[in-house]
């Protein structure tokens, strides 16, 4: 694979990707095996991307299958992808209960060895090993609740280690940057697990009974749970990138259709009406990809790339299955 | 660093770019008071509080804050919790989906759009509904519940006060934006203005969260006509003028007049009418039908209930008298609302009665009046006492008092139309009894005598002064007699409000104004066989100028 990028992803409403935890009523997420923090599955990302191109006029719904593939018809046909998606993975997650030495009160993001090496590993920075101790960008004593926290300085070296791959998305160049700039603390594998085992954004949920032939009484709660999310103003970092059709590539117009929806707001996830999932994206970079059809031949592309073989279809999900998890 | 509102700010802008404005739908609503919406796990797992989102510390300093605390307690460590408060989505899309079963000819409609579960399909909807944050960020805030009931209609010891964290202060309304998309592609423009006005409509008429009937949530758009009540309800407004000497929220140095009183005033009055025609048990129950309830005495049960209050402040709101000693004066609009039959021939002849009888909140048995209080080092200072509460009703003739003429026949024939229309609503449960140990309303159990009042109203209103300040002279011979040494912090009938276990008087006073200066209304409830009381009823009867308005008389006591 020779197209190979990074995107980002900042929560704007917590972001519910559903998962099977078995934890009584609580509606547990979507985790990695391998470490057990919450993710967004490539699946899902692609999925809500789909359907975002899809929704743009002109020509979505073509675009959409350009770019993604024809969807598995009743003559099980299928369309071959030209553009695709990683999991989308925590790189910072917000802490905001906390205060500074006991006085003002702190709003910082905080991370972990692992996501800092491997999204390094993603956005080609530099890896340098971390201490075995909490450091950050404002050193000083942190208050969680009744513990403390003793966050030492970061060199330079590990401060480049955990920047960000290209420009932050303009409409988050405000007060979201800067603070992020000024707040942010790289925590131990293992104090990071317990953050993303308690310290997740909740939200106790009922259902109103409204009529006598229910479980209980009109009024009273007929059902009650806890949804579990990926808080809002958590960064997520995803890879990504073209794999061009030989034969009938896409066009210039579908990378831009493509990077308006990829530098703008989408919705992934769970519980979309009532407004949970919504992210502002943003990608490393937006040059478009060698191999794009001229422009003349263009329409032909996006009518042609409607149909292919089943047997093409089968062997290339395969592939994006291997790359997406 | 807030960025609550930053999502429908960013998100309908894109609308715009993309020409999807038509599918994006955004207002700003004013949150009038308290909102109780949404839920966050405190960490004392008990206490309740609205939804909030972290962003400041829970300091050590101010006490774990998994501790379980008094409100008295909470109110001096964590009056604020470091949670910015929002309404969630979930919550104004349920709200909408009430407002929509209620109207058969939308209900249908609604699932369509909103999507609905028919056991394991699942039909999904063409509408988002967005968390709806406040313009500035906005800590929860300390708030109270204190359920009076077994204490003021039943005697009992007073219940603990409990801690709830809402949205709002109690004095500051909020701005708040609500929005709503339709998905591109799924839905037209159409439906998403047809959605938009039905959010506008149930979140105008119920609020939103819980507690609405009450007073919680209610919201405010401007621009927006009055919404249309449920099918079959029909709504009462009255204006209302409340002086007082003030009631306490979770401060209870800051008086302050809450729904939530006036609320606690109407469901009290509700039980001691029914009781007096019902057994114990079938009162209860009626009354968690009419006004909702967690969870009944009765049967444990929780029910919806079908009355809802709304009050709007007005002004004055809170200000405080010209001269000493200080009372307050609150003035605003009360709306209930319910079934129309159970509203004009259930609950408003209650309300006619309630208001005659007395008032509302902290010192409702008593009218305004100035009395001396010991002090603990043996000094006496003047201090005000009671309520006066008036209620007006707009009718084609004008602006009229919503009460009773102080005349016999009016309280009996009124009565007897209450318990005609209980009885053919409720046959089954309808079994009139007396000598409960409770206050009950009835002809069986209380006794109404009007008596003479001061010579002249002691408290000049529009200017909120007391015109004059000699205690004596604030009096009527009705609260003359509640004063005297007998009676006077005797739990049996002057009741004890200050040393040690607090007791209710068994007997309210109302001063009203007639043509020749004012009268005092006496209700004594008798409650249970008791000496005291029958020898209260006597020296009551006895008043020079005494006239008997209802109930039982000393020649035909319980």
């Amino acid at each position: 694979m020779t197209d190979f990028r990074i995107g980002y992803l900042y929560s704007l409403a917590p972001i519910h990707c559903g998962g099977e935890g078995d934890l009584g009523n609580i509606l547990e997420i979507a985790r990695e095996v391998h470490t057990d923090f919450p993710y967004a599955p490539g699946s899902s990302v692609r999925g809500s991307l789909r359907d975002e191109v899809a929704s743009i006029q002109p020509d979505g719904r073509q675009m959409a299958d350009n770019l993604f593939g024809k969807e598995l018809d009743r003559e099980g046909q299928m369309g071959v992808h030209q553009v695709w998606f990683g999991d989308a993975r925590l790189l910072w997650v917000p802490m905001r209960t906390m205060s500074m030495s006991g006085g003002r009160d702190v709003f910082t993001w905080v991370s972990c060895h692992s996501l800092i090496r491997d999204h390094a590993l993603l956005a080609k920075l530099k890896a340098v090993p971390f201490p075995d101790y909490p450091v950050g960008t404002s050193p000083g004593n942190y208050m969680v609740a009744d513990a403390q926290l003793e966050v030492k300085n970061l060199s330079p070296e590990r401060r480049n280690a955990i920047a960000l791959a290209g420009n932050w998305h303009p409409n988050l160049a405000g007060a979201v940057q800067s603070t992020w700039e000024a707040n942010r603390i790289v925590l131990p594998d293992a104090d990071f697990q317990v953050l993303m085992e308690h310290s997740l954004w909740t939200q106790v949920r009922n259902k109103i009974q409204d009529a006598e032939n229910g479980a209980g009484q009109a009024g009273s709660a007929e059902v009650f749970w806890t949804d579990v999310c990926i808080p809002r103003d958590t960064i997520l970092y995803y890879s990504w990138g073209y794999s061009l059709s030989q034969t009938n590539p896409i066009s210039l117009n579908h990378h831009n259709r493509l990077l308006d929806v990829l530098k703008g707001l989408f919705q992934v996830g769970g519980q979309a009406n009532v407004g949970r999932g919504w992210v502002q994206g943003w990608v490393a970079d937006d040059q478009p990809p060698t191999g794009l059809a001229s422009p003349t031949n263009q329409t032909n592309t996006a009518v042609s790339e409607g149909v292919q073989s089943s047997e093409e279809s089968a062997s290339t999900e395969q592939t994006e299955a291997t790359v997406g998890v | 660093m807030y960025s609550g509102p930053q999502l429908v700010e960013l998100l309908e802008r894109q609308h715009q770019a993309r020409q999807q404005s038509g599918l994006f739908k955004k207002d700003t609503f004013t949150l009038q008071w308290r909102a109780k919406v949404g839920s966050f796990p405190h960490p004392d797992i008990e206490t309740i509080v609205s939804a909030g989102e972290p962003c400041g510390a829970w300091r050590p300093s101010d006490g774990r804050p998994e501790d379980k605390r008094n409100v008295g307690e909470n109110w001096k460590q964590m009056p604020k919790l470091p949670l910015n408060g929002y309404i969630p989505g979930s919550c104004i899309r349920g709200v909408v989906r009430a407002w929509a079963k209620q109207r058969p000819k939308i209900k249908l409609r609604m699932y369509q759009l909103l999507g609905y579960q028919d056991n394991d399909t699942i039909s999904a909807g063409k509408i988002e509904f967005l968390d709806a944050w406040p313009e500035q960020p906005t800590k929860l805030t300390l708030d109270i519940v204190n359920p009076q009931e077994p204490f003021q209609v039943y005697h009992e010891g007073q219940s603990t006060p409990l801690s709830l964290y809402t949205l709002g202060n109690g004095k500051d309304s909020i701005r708040l934006t609500v929005a709503i998309r339709g998905i591109p592609g799924r839905t037209t423009e159409a439906e998403v203005e047809e959605v938009w006005d039905w959010v506008q409509q149930a979140l105008s008429l119920y609020g939103v969260g819980s507690r609405t009937a009450s007073g919680y949530g209610g919201v405010k758009l401007d621009n927006f006509d009055q919404p249309a009540p449920d099918p079959d309800y029909s709504v009462k407004q009255f204006d209302f003028s409340l002086y007082s000497q003030g009631c306490a929220g979770p401060d209870i140095k800051t008086l302050e007049l809450r729904p939530s009183h006036c609320r606690g005033w109407l469901r009290s009055w509700m039980l001691r009418f029914l009781l007096g025609v019902m057994l114990k048990e079938n009162a209860q129950i009626t009354v968690t039908e009419l006004m909702g309830t967690l969870e009944s005495p009765a049967d444990n049960k929780s029910r919806k209930g079908s009355v809802r209050l709304q009050m709007t402040q007005g002004e004055p709101w809170g200000e405080l008298s010209q001269n000493q000693p200080n009372f307050y004066a609150w003035e605003g609009q009360l709306r209930l609302s319910a079934r129309s039959d159970i509203l004009n021939s259930i609950i408003l002849p209650v309300v006619r009665f309630a208001v005659m009888v007395g008032g509302v909140g902290r010192g409702w048995r008593r009218p305004l009046h100035i009395y001396w209080m010991e002090k603990r080092n043996g000094e006496q200072e003047e201090a005000s006492r009671g309520t006066y509460l008036t209620l007006t009703h707009e009718l084609k003739s004008g602006v009229k008092p919503f009460g009773l003429p102080p005349q016999a026949e009016n309280w009996r024939d009124l009565y007897q139309e209450w318990q005609t229309a209980v009885q053919q609503r409720w046959p089954s449960r309808f079994a009139p009894e007396a000598g409960l140990k409770a206050e009950v309303f009835s002809p069986r159990t209380c006794a109404v005598y009007l008596v003479p009042g001061p010579e002249a109203e002691p408290v000049d209103r529009k200017n909120l002064t007391w015109k004059d300040i000699d205690a004596v002279e604030t009096r009527g011979l009705g609260m003359d007699l509640i004063y005297n040494p007998t009676y006077k912090r005797q739990p049996d009938v002057g009741g004890n409000a200050g040393r040690g276990n607090a007791y209710c008087s068994w007997v309210s006073v109302r001063r009203i104004p007639v043509k020749e200066g004012t009268k005092e209304i006496v209700c004594l409830f008798m409650g249970d066989e008791n000496s005291l009381r029958s020898q209260f009823l006597g020296d009551l009867a006895k008043i020079s100028g005494a006239v008997h308005l209802f109930g039982v008389q000393p020649s035909n006591p319980i």
